[in-house]
């Protein structure tokens, strides 16, 4: 356990945008919902859990229209769900991260004062699920025409029965003349030998995606990528991680 | 990042085939290579001699001696020469 700066925030993900180098504050909040259940002849006033739970994602960074920057990543995007992925402990394997089902821009502004630097601000309320888990591919590129990470699993010390949550952001894909590019997250209970858990869509673009997996997770997890068909060039750009249940 | 390929079979291989169960199945073809990684070692994934990835209903007949039963305790793999699998 340590404490951690803003030069350890690993990355912030939306969509497959990168936003980590135009944010100047991240702000995230999950919230279970309580009702009173308070009632006559009792001094003290009683709440009980609803099951219910909320989260919120508000971002502050800065108003740049380069291309795949703030403003064609948040701009256009008013209303619309999205998936992110926050790495507030570093880009580093095995760290925690956070990620959103399905995080509902609600609010985006711009804010121009003098003599400062413009900025945008937007603000995600949680329309699905929160995710906390470890990255088992940390932000990076792979080059390869396939590979592994089964030299560095992540050990989760013990198997895990109640399913888990993947998530993949790919912020760059070079195809090269290649079909695409699956990316698969591996599992195994010994770390000798290796199987599919779950594969991602096959990916020809910058994307994101959640997939759940039920049942037990073994105790040792990894991640391959294997570009389809022929080319030169390629290169894929992505992280994954993953929340057990 | 190591490329997958794959090594001909060890003559220390199990004798008969079996069908894989899972997808993406992969293990190391050396038993030696068996034995390091449950001493814990970590060895790179170059040295490791995978198999490629095998997909479900495969069969194969170079998964280690000393491997064989992990791998049938695990659901990886049943013998292939038998209706039901051997059970």
């Amino acid at each position: 356990m340590a404490k951690y700066g803003s030069d350890s925030v690993g990355f912030l993900l939306v969509d497959g945008f990168d936003l980590t180098a135009d944010q100047t504050e991240v702000q995230e909040s999950a919230e279970a919902i309580f009702e009173e259940t308070t009632g006559l002849g009792v001094a003290w006033r009683a709440e009980k859990a609803t099951g219910h739970q909320k989260c919120d994602l508000g971002i502050k960074g800065y108003y740049d229209d380069e291309a795949l920057r703030t403003v064609e990543a948040l701009v256009p995007s008013i209303a619309a769900t999205r998936v992110a992925m926050l790495a507030h402990a570093g880009n580093v394997l095995g760290r925690k991260f956070i990620g959103w089902q399905a995080a509902l821009q609600g609010k985006m502004e711009r804010v121009s004062s003098k003599g400062g630097i413009t900025k945008l601000n937007t603000h995600f309320t949680g329309a699905g699920a929160r995710d906390e888990g470890v990255l088992v591919h940390i932000l990076g590129a792979d080059t390869g025409s396939s590979g592994n990470t089964e030299s560095t699993s992540v050990d989760n010390a013990a198997s895990s029965a109640a399913g888990a949550v993947c998530h993949l952001q790919v912020t760059a894909v070079t195809l090269g003349g290649y079909d695409d590019v699956v990316i698969t997250v591996r599992k195994s209970t010994d770390n000798i030998s290796f199987s599919d858990l779950v594969s991602f869509t096959a990916v020809t673009a910058r994307t994101a995606e959640r997939k759940t997996v039920a049942g037990t997770i073994p105790r040792y997890l990894a991640t391959s990528y294997a570009f389809s068909g022929s080319g030169t060039g390629q290169s894929v750009t992505y992280a994954v991680g993953v929340a057990r249940g | 990042m190591a490329k997958t390929r794959t090594k001909p079979p060890k003559k220390n291989a199990s004798t008969g085939a079996y069908e894989v169960l899972v997808p993406g199945l992969t293990y190391p073809t050396d038993p030696a290579t068996v034995d390091r990684l449950r001493a814990g070692e970590n060895l790179p994934w170059a040295q490791r001699g995978m198999c490629d990835p095998h997909d479900v209903g495969d069969r194969v007949d170079d998964i280690p001696k000393n491997y064989l039963d992990d791998a049938l305790a695990q659901g990886l793999v049943r013998r292939a020469d038998t209706p039901d699998g051997g059970a």
